[in-house]
């Protein structure tokens, strides 16, 4: 029978001995287990529920499947989802996946590390820590169908985590409150998910939006609109997967980085973009059409691959579609370059779509509303110069003003960018559920 | 690897057994001792953390000197023997006995700590000190009205059909107890937590009610007038067992609607919690010990326990006032609270006439002769202590300090000597509960390191050096087997239990009754449960019945806040706050407001206040918090003041009304913002 981890939400009242008996059992580290509220400011309209979290050692681990070095495995013998931290780039793609936070990356070490279910204990016949500490018995490990498959609060995917929760005996209802006295806002306290971490992560917006540039600079050169010398080309390429390697925690182990190719988004863009450096670099060299069609075709997949990476992380959206994607501003740039009026105009207008539709009329973002009318006012200009006679100075200074509000909107994307994270999506379900 | 049963000797209710598994002299697993049907599940954050703290970096393992310039420099033991031999003659011979203090906090717990009154009789008497920081009001009120303080085993909470968890947060400071109420839950009980705070405890109840501090004992007396009115007491019950019930029914000028202006809980309310305790089958009341930290306090656990009387639930399962369990406290005299009182213990060599809750005040006015030299352990007073200001004149005025513990506290910092304490897995002793029905033995597990000496073996040393004879005074040697010896010794005679037995496992309390009180013996003067007390009026001079005073707080006018400093399950009083692995959750002092008050004042997360009165000031940032009611703020007790913010430089010297206690919580404090 399946054994994992049985949490019972009436008898966690959030002491945080679990958290410490990891901490002391693994000798200080990142909180590979957390305890979570669902009403972290104990808004009076709303009960509390405290939820004890780490690894669920998932049958389908999302973190193994999406590891581009291949530094995951799995313990048959416990069941559990193991990191062999010497093959681990420190990409973190791993965290931006897993809906649980379970990967956490160790700044000091450069590398993700993660609850290893006390592997040393279970081989002495101990349960893990967490569970031995738990002063009220809240926190269990034992077979999960025995303990049936309530999940409240739990995002039930097909992950197969191993966890089975005990649901609240109130799963709305509060303790009635007299006086209440505080009329607290809800939503306050809410963390805003991972999303913002995504700002520090700059190389990977320098790295993807320049991806988008070399497409449409390739794309220019091949139809003989853009002299652009050879070993400056060259450069930049290596540059940009140069940048790229900076926000790896274990820079010198990139080699790894194709391993995952079998499952991992991040391989596979990895694998794209060593696939357009080689076609591209020598048709800016050589000038042959077979590799200016090859550098063309490994860039449209270099494209999609970039944003499948995001897409396949930010599952909050059931439409996964940004105006700021990489394959949209790099079909844009290249339009331009050429320039071809009717594509460039085709794909502002879905861009726009994007932006009006979606986000200028929702409320409380003015700095966006800013942005946008500026960047409208941007593409437009150079939409409609794009039927004049247009001096050369003219053009390139255009070109950079395109560049700079399309990079804005890549900036803009990393912050919209929010992968699931139980931190985020616990306590907004209640807070939705009572608004309701 | 080897593996030991211990007991956790902290002043807190739980006092769980643990297994702990050492490995090289070091602790490398703390795991729960099932076998203990109070803490099966084991110990709390602060238990884990022992594998921490045995082996911290910050421990002293040398003692301490302190220079003309005021820094310390690390001594040797012998030299730390020779100083200390020096001043306690110097004292002895210049100023006499007196003028040296022994005070002792309740930092660890066991037998062996009596090992310092033989020393202090054999040298010649000392001054003592009288009352107790924590729980006396309360005590006394339940010993004037039962005659002593027991109530049923833990587990029996289960048999409730109704809990009220009265100004207690069981969830941090008495976690076991929740899987009790979680279970009695399940079998169909109600739960209502009255506390001004929305505590952890109170998310797991069905009502809370958020009354204003310091008027519990108005709230008591409405309902006891509703279920007297409405003809609801138990009278079988009260005519069996109770004095006084007719002069406490006639005594009432409490009614609902003046409770509900009182304490800020809606009339209606009052009357429906009335309706389900009188409903009730079995009720249990488990009172804290913070409301009674009130001056008002003992009158307060007096008017709760009343509710128990009047209904009948006392003597029965899931029925009782659980507010100290002594019955595993076998081996003493005179039992708490009497061995606070300044009369008992007293002889000709000891003077006993300074209070804990007037420490600074009274060490300030001690005369013929005054306080020169102070011994202090197992506690903390610069941080726990009311006054902090005053209590720092106090120590300035004595000329030589000695301080023994294992970390740097802001009492070690004010020491002239800082001596190396032992820690509890250093040390053999015989351990006592005040929540569950153990006797446990805690057994030395690991070597005692540096130039550690266990009090006991100071004591030695010292006797030695001034030329006692240590076998008459039973003062033992070092070593295991003296230790033994003198435990077994100790037993002798006390109880049915030997030393053996409690080695061999924890021993329920000879005599044990898993009811409380089942046998309706009580041992007052007039043999029954006493609502009426004569002995209150002349000891304490309060009323002979329960009754609602206005405590200190009441005068609250203007723009003042309720000072509330409640314990949190990262500490035990000022213990294990100093940890890594505790600073990891809880790193810094934070005043809890409510969102409301926060508004007023312009305040948001992070803000800095100056929090004042006209004792002291402290300023730290402050935390939004929805569980503050209004009008209070809160700061957990514990924290020192070299960590950045420290409760008692508000908090005033008074006693509770009865018992000798500290009115601590009795508490206003003004507010700004600063920067």
């Amino acid at each position: 029978m399946r054994k994992g981890f049985v949490f019972k939400y009436d008898l966690c009242v959030a002491c945080n001995a679990c958290v410490a008996a990891c901490y002391l059992e693994n000798d200080g580290h990142t909180p590979w287990r957390t305890v979570l509220s669902d009403n972290v400011s104990a808004y009076p309209g709303l009960p509390v529920h405290n939820l004890s979290l780490a690894c669920n050692h998932c049958e389908n681990p999302v973190c193994l499947e999406s590891c581009p070095a291949n530094a995951y495995y799995i313990d048959s013998e416990i069941n559990a989802v193991l990191l062999d931290e010497t093959k681990c780039l420190g990409c973190n793609y791993c965290y931006w996946n897993c809906p649980y936070d379970a990967p956490q990356y160790n700044k000091n070490k450069g590398t993700i590390e993660k609850c290893h279910l006390c592997m040393s204990r279970m081989k002495d016949y101990l349960l893990p820590a967490c569970v031995t500490a738990c002063p009220t018995g809240a926190l269990a490990y034992d077979n999960l169908e025995v303990n049936g498959k309530e999940t409240y609060n739990i995002p039930s995917n097909d992950l197969r985590p191993a966890l089975s929760v005990k649901n609240p005996r109130k799963l709305i209802d509060k303790p009635f409150i007299v006086p209440v006295e505080t009329e607290y806002s809800e939503g306050k306290d809410i963390s805003a998910g991972k999303g913002k971490d995504f700002l520090h992560e700059w190389p990977l917006a320098v790295f993807s939006f320049t991806s988008a540039l070399l497409f449409a600079l390739t794309f220019a050169a091949w139809n003989g609109e853009l002299a652009l010398p050879a070993w400056f080309y060259t450069a930049a390429v290596l540059l940009n997967a140069f940048i790229s390697l900076l926000h790896l925690g274990k820079p010198l182990r990139f080699f790894r980085a194709l391993s995952g190719i079998s499952s991992s988004p991040l391989s596979r863009e990895i694998f794209a973009y060593a696939a357009f450096s080689g076609f591209s670099v020598p048709a800016m060299i050589f000038n042959m059409e077979v590799l200016w069609v090859l550098a063309f075709l490994s860039g449209l997949l270099l494209l999609v691959a970039i944003d499948s990476v995001y897409t396949y992380s930010d599952k909050r959206y059931s439409i996964r579609f940004h105006n700021a994607q990489v394959f949209l501003t790099g079909l844009l740039f290249a339009s331009y370059l050429v320039p071809e009026p009717l594509p460039f105009i085709f794909i502002l207008l879905i861009k726009l779509a994007y932006i009006f539709i979606f986000k200028f009329f929702r409320p409380g973002k003015q700095e966006f509303r800013v942005l946008s009318l500026i960047y409208t006012a941007v593409v437009i200009y150079a939409a409609v110069s794009m039927y004049m006679p247009i001096a050369e100075l003219k053009f390139t200074l255009l070109f950079a003003a395109l560049i700079m509000v399309e990079f804005t909107m890549r900036l803009i994307f990393y912050f919209d960018f929010s992968p699931r994270s139980m931190r985020f999506e616990f306590s907004k379900k209640t807070i939705a559920k009572n608004e309701k | 690897m080897q593996e030991f049963v211990t007991v956790c000797p902290r002043n807190c209710y739980s006092t769980c057994s643990f297994r702990v598994q050492v490995e090289k002299n070091r602790i490398v697993r703390i795991l729960p001792d099932s076998s203990n049907l109070a803490t099966p599940e084991g110990p709390c954050i602060k238990g884990l953390s022992y594998i921490e703290r045995s082996l911290s970096g910050d421990r002293i393992l040398k003692p301490l000197l302190k220079d003309s310039e005021g820094n310390f420099t690390e001594i040797s033991r012998k030299k730390a023997l020779d100083v200390l031999t020096e001043k306690l003659s110097y004292y002895k011979k210049n100023y006499g006995n007196k003028s040296i203090l022994y005070y002792s906090g309740s930092g660890i717990s066991g037998l062996t700590n009596e090992i310092a009154a033989s020393f202090w009789k054999a040298f010649g008497g000392a001054s003592l000190t009288y009352g107790n920081f924590c729980w006396p009001a309360g005590l006394e009120a339940v010993r004037l009205t039962l005659g002593e303080n027991k109530h049923n085993v833990p587990w029996d909470l289960v048999n409730a059909s109704l809990i009220i968890i009265w100004g207690k947060n069981p969830a941090e400071t008495n976690v076991q107890e929740m899987a009790f109420i979680d279970k009695a839950i399940d079998r169909g009980s109600k739960v209502v937590v009255i506390d001004p705070r929305r505590t952890p405890t109170a998310d797991k109840a069905d009502i809370l009610l958020r009354i204003k501090p310091g008027t519990d004992a108005a709230l008591a007396l409405a309902i006891a007038d509703i279920i007297v009115e409405k003809g609801r007491v138990d009278k079988q019950f009260i005519a069996n067992n109770v004095n006084g019930f007719d002069e406490f029914a006639s005594s009432f000028d409490m009614s609902p609607a003046q409770a509900a202006l009182i304490t800020g809980i809606p009339e209606k309310k009052i009357e429906e919690l009335a309706e389900m305790i009188a409903g009730a089958d079995a009720m249990t009341i488990l009172p804290g010990y913070g409301m009674q930290r009130y001056t008002n306090g003992g009158q307060t656990i007096r008017a709760l326990l009343a509710l128990n009387i009047i209904t009948g639930n006392i003597g029965k399962k899931g029925s009782g006032f659980n507010y100290a369990n002594l019955q595993s406290y076998v081996f003493d005299d005179a039992k708490e609270p009497l061995s606070y009182y300044p009369w008992i213990n007293e002889s000709a060599l000891f003077r006993r006439n300074i209070s804990m809750a007037g420490l600074a005040e009274d060490i300030i006015n001690e005369r013929d002769p005054a306080i020169h030299m102070a011994w202090i352990e197992r506690g903390n007073p610069l941080t726990q202590a009311p006054d902090t200001n005053l209590l720092k004149k106090a120590f300035a005025g004595i000329g030589f300090k000695v301080v023994i513990d294992q970390f740097l506290t802001d009492t070690a910092r004010e020491a002239d000597l800082v001596l190396p304490a032992k820690n509890m897995f250093e040390q053999a002793d015989i351990v006592s509960s005040y929540w569950s029905p153990y006797v446990s033995y805690r057994p030395r597990v690991l070597e005692i390191p540096g130039d550690v000496m266990p009090e006991t073996e100071l004591y030695y040393e010292l006797a030695q050096r001034l030329g006692m004879d240590t076998e008459k005074n039973n003062i033992p040697a070092p070593g295991d087997e003296n230790l033994d010896t003198w435990l077994e010794n100790r037993i002798k005679g006390t109880t049915k239990l030997s030393l053996d037995n409690i080695k061999l496992k924890k021993q329920l309390a000879p005599g044990l009754q898993e009811v409380a009180f089942i046998d309706h013996k009580y041992l007052t003067d007039s043999g029954r449960i006493e609502l009426y007390s004569r002995k209150a009026k002349e000891l304490w001079n309060v009323g002979t019945l329960p009754e609602y005073n206005r405590a200190f707080v009441s005068e609250n006018k203007g723009n003042r806040f309720f000072f509330m400093t409640p314990n949190t399950h990262y500490r035990i009083h000022s213990q294990f706050g100093n940890l890594g692995i505790i600073k990891k959750f809880d790193p810094e002092p934070l005043l809890a407001i409510s969102p409301e008050d926060a508004d007023d004042m312009d305040l948001t997360d992070g803000d800095k206040v100056r929090v004042f009165n006209e004792r002291g000031e402290i300023t730290l940032k402050v935390k939004l918090n929805a569980r503050m009611k209004n009008k209070c703020v809160s700061l957990p007790n514990g924290w020192w003041a070299s960590e950045g913010a420290c409760g008692n430089f508000l908090s005033a010297g008074r006693e509770t009304d009865m018992g000798h206690g500290t009115a601590f919580h009795d508490n206003l404090v003004s507010i700004e913002k600063t920067t």
